[in-house]
């Protein structure tokens, strides 16, 4: 039997090659589940009677599942303190079908020097054809909460990673924010976002079609960095520090008579409420130190601290010791301090030559934004 | 080897008229570039496992005479399918003369001598242009005798 057949084509025995899909290099074609149906018609005579023969064969598209991430900045302009700094994103479907996404927003650990957490960040998504920047209250951003996303062939989204920018952070200072995006296509138990780059994953496409992932991993990055240019003090670190007195006591004797007063006299115990406020940023090794009047002596171990982080400190209501003896009084959310040098409290007192107590310190060590205070005793010299 | 893989493309890309005597079958490949061991290139028609847009496909198209007597004047016309592209110089056939439409089939000719109109011009059409593949086969197809023509297309 004769056959003019091109069999050589089909039985080659040679090293097999994949299809070359180079990733983003189709555009958006056909549709996914497209179906492409070719009729040959043959037409002979046989007999001296003409007489034709069809043949049809059709198939679907398949889905080619692609997405492209771009930044619309690979650099951003900051100041420090600055709120609700918006770095946009595109998302596009470069695949050709419709295509489920999910986002996942990062912080490149290596360059994070602002620095941000993964907390400080919120995603909004915007889906209209016009984005017209970042604006938390229009309608068209969208808080991204996790819910799979739906881009269809060749649409778009922009996505806005937005941050507020630390008081504290310093003059060049940089952080790099990823927005990647995943497919969400799977079947069979064959996930895109967990196949690598010319995985077939049969049924997963438009119409039961195929689809191949033709994005490694089913999935793009874009990454833009946070750049502060300008500084602005008065955002960063502020430490006040606020000195008064709570109250005073002395006893005045004669004869046998006791009076108490609050007048500052000789004799007198005077109480000392010292708030420090730290603003802006948290603050490092912050220690605190008061000279004791030369015309007062300081009361032994009558330093007080509240350093709970955080909180907001009212003025106490002062309670006047019981004189003479003058024990410190035990005020509440206030903790004893010991003079010793070599306690852990943190809390010293530096003496002169005679043993005359000329200033206390008392280190806090870092503190979170917040107020802190000490209270400490002193009498008036006789 | 070849009857095998052949019968497994029948079960789902291929399509048998055997109605009559004279039997047409049209099958569908798909086309891929292949690496030789000694770094050259050659195409390789394998079953499909995806089609996507920018990738080639290769129909067969087979005629057969299952009868006792010769056919002759035997022509075998197909449409390029919608979405997809002629890929140029593609069409294949032995003993054949191959010729191409432009407008749907109403006229054929040799590549040289389509013309279309683009923006008012009469200019030379493309592979792109084509509409139809035609093949003539230039001699009869003896009782028992078989006849295979091909071509590639690119699917937009």
């Amino acid at each position: 039997m004769k056959k003019n057949k091109f069999s050589s084509v089909l039985s080659t025995s040679l090293i097999v090659g994949s299809a070359f899909i180079g990733s983003n290099a189709f555009a958006v074609g056909t549709d996914a589940g497209t179906a492409i149906s070719n009729t040959a018609t043959v037409s002979f005579t046989r007999g001296g009677t003409p007489d034709s023969e069809q043949a049809s064969v059709s198939f679907n598209v398949d889905e080619i599942i692609n997405v492209n991430v771009t930044a619309a900045n690979a650099s951003n302009n900051i100041t420090n303190g600055d709120d609700n700094v918006a770095i946009a994103y595109t998302v596009t479907n470069t695949g050709n079908g419709t295509e489920l996404f999910k986002l996942l927003d990062s912080i490149n650990s290596a360059n994070n020097g602002l620095p941000l957490s993964s907390g400080d960040l919120t995603v909004y998504f915007d889906t209209s054809p016009t984005p017209d920047g970042f604006d938390p209250n229009s309608i068209n951003e969208q808080l991204y909460t996790g819910t799979d996303i739906s881009i269809a062939n060749d649409g778009f989204i922009t996505v806005y990673i937005v941050t507020d920018v630390p008081n504290g952070a310093a003059l060049n200072t940089k952080s790099e924010l990823l927005l990647t995006a995943v497919s969400q296509t799977e079947a069979g138990g064959v996930k895109a976002g967990e196949s690598s780059f010319g995985t077939v994953i049969p049924t997963a496409g438009e119409g039961t079609t195929n689809a191949i992932v033709a994005a490694e991993q089913g999935r793009n990055n874009a990454s833009s960095e946070l750049t502060v240019t300008t500084f602005d003090p008065s955002k960063s670190l502020v430490v006040n520090i606020n000195k008064t007195i709570l109250g005073s006591t002395a006893l005045i004797s004669n004869a046998g008579t006791n009076v108490i007063t609050d007048q500052k006299i000789p004799g007198s115990v005077v109480t000392y409420f010292i708030k420090v406020a730290v603003e802006n940023d948290g603050a490092t090794a912050l220690s605190i130190s008061d000279i004791i009047p030369t015309d007062m002596t300081y009361i032994a171990n009558s330093m007080r601290v509240q350093d709970a982080a955080g909180s907001t400190i009212n003025i106490p209501t002062y309670i006047a010791p019981t004189l003479p003896a003058a024990t410190p009084v035990t005020y509440s959310n206030f903790d004893a301090l010991t003079d010793a040098a070599d306690a852990l409290d943190g809390a010293t007192t530096s003496s002169n030559a005679a043993g005359r107590v000329q200033s206390i310190t008392v280190d806090l060590g870092d503190l979170a934004i917040g107020e802190y205070a000490i209270l400490l005793d002193a009498t008036i010299n006789n | 080897m070849i009857k095998k893989i052949t019968l497994a493309f029948s079960l789902s890309l291929m399509s048998l008229v055997a109605s009559a005597e004279v039997t047409l079958t049209n099958t569908v490949f798909e086309v891929v570039t292949i690496t030789n061991e000694d770094g050259s290139k050659q195409d390789k028609w394998q079953q499909p496992d995806k089609l996507l847009p920018g990738e080639r496909v290769g129909y067969q198209i087979e005629v057969n005479n299952k009868g006792t007597e010769p056919a002759v004047d035997i022509v075998i016309a197909n449409p390029i399918p919608e979405h997809t592209l002629y890929v140029q110089d593609s069409a294949k056939g032995i003993n054949t003369s191959i010729e191409f439409s432009v407008d749907n089939g109403k006229t054929f000719a040799q590549p040289a001598q389509l013309f279309i109109d683009k923006e008012g011009k009469r200019v030379q059409a493309t592979s792109e242009d084509f509409t139809q593949v035609r093949w003539k086969l230039n001699t009869p197809l003896a009782a028992g005798d078989s006849s295979t023509v091909q071509y590639i297309v690119k699917i937009k």
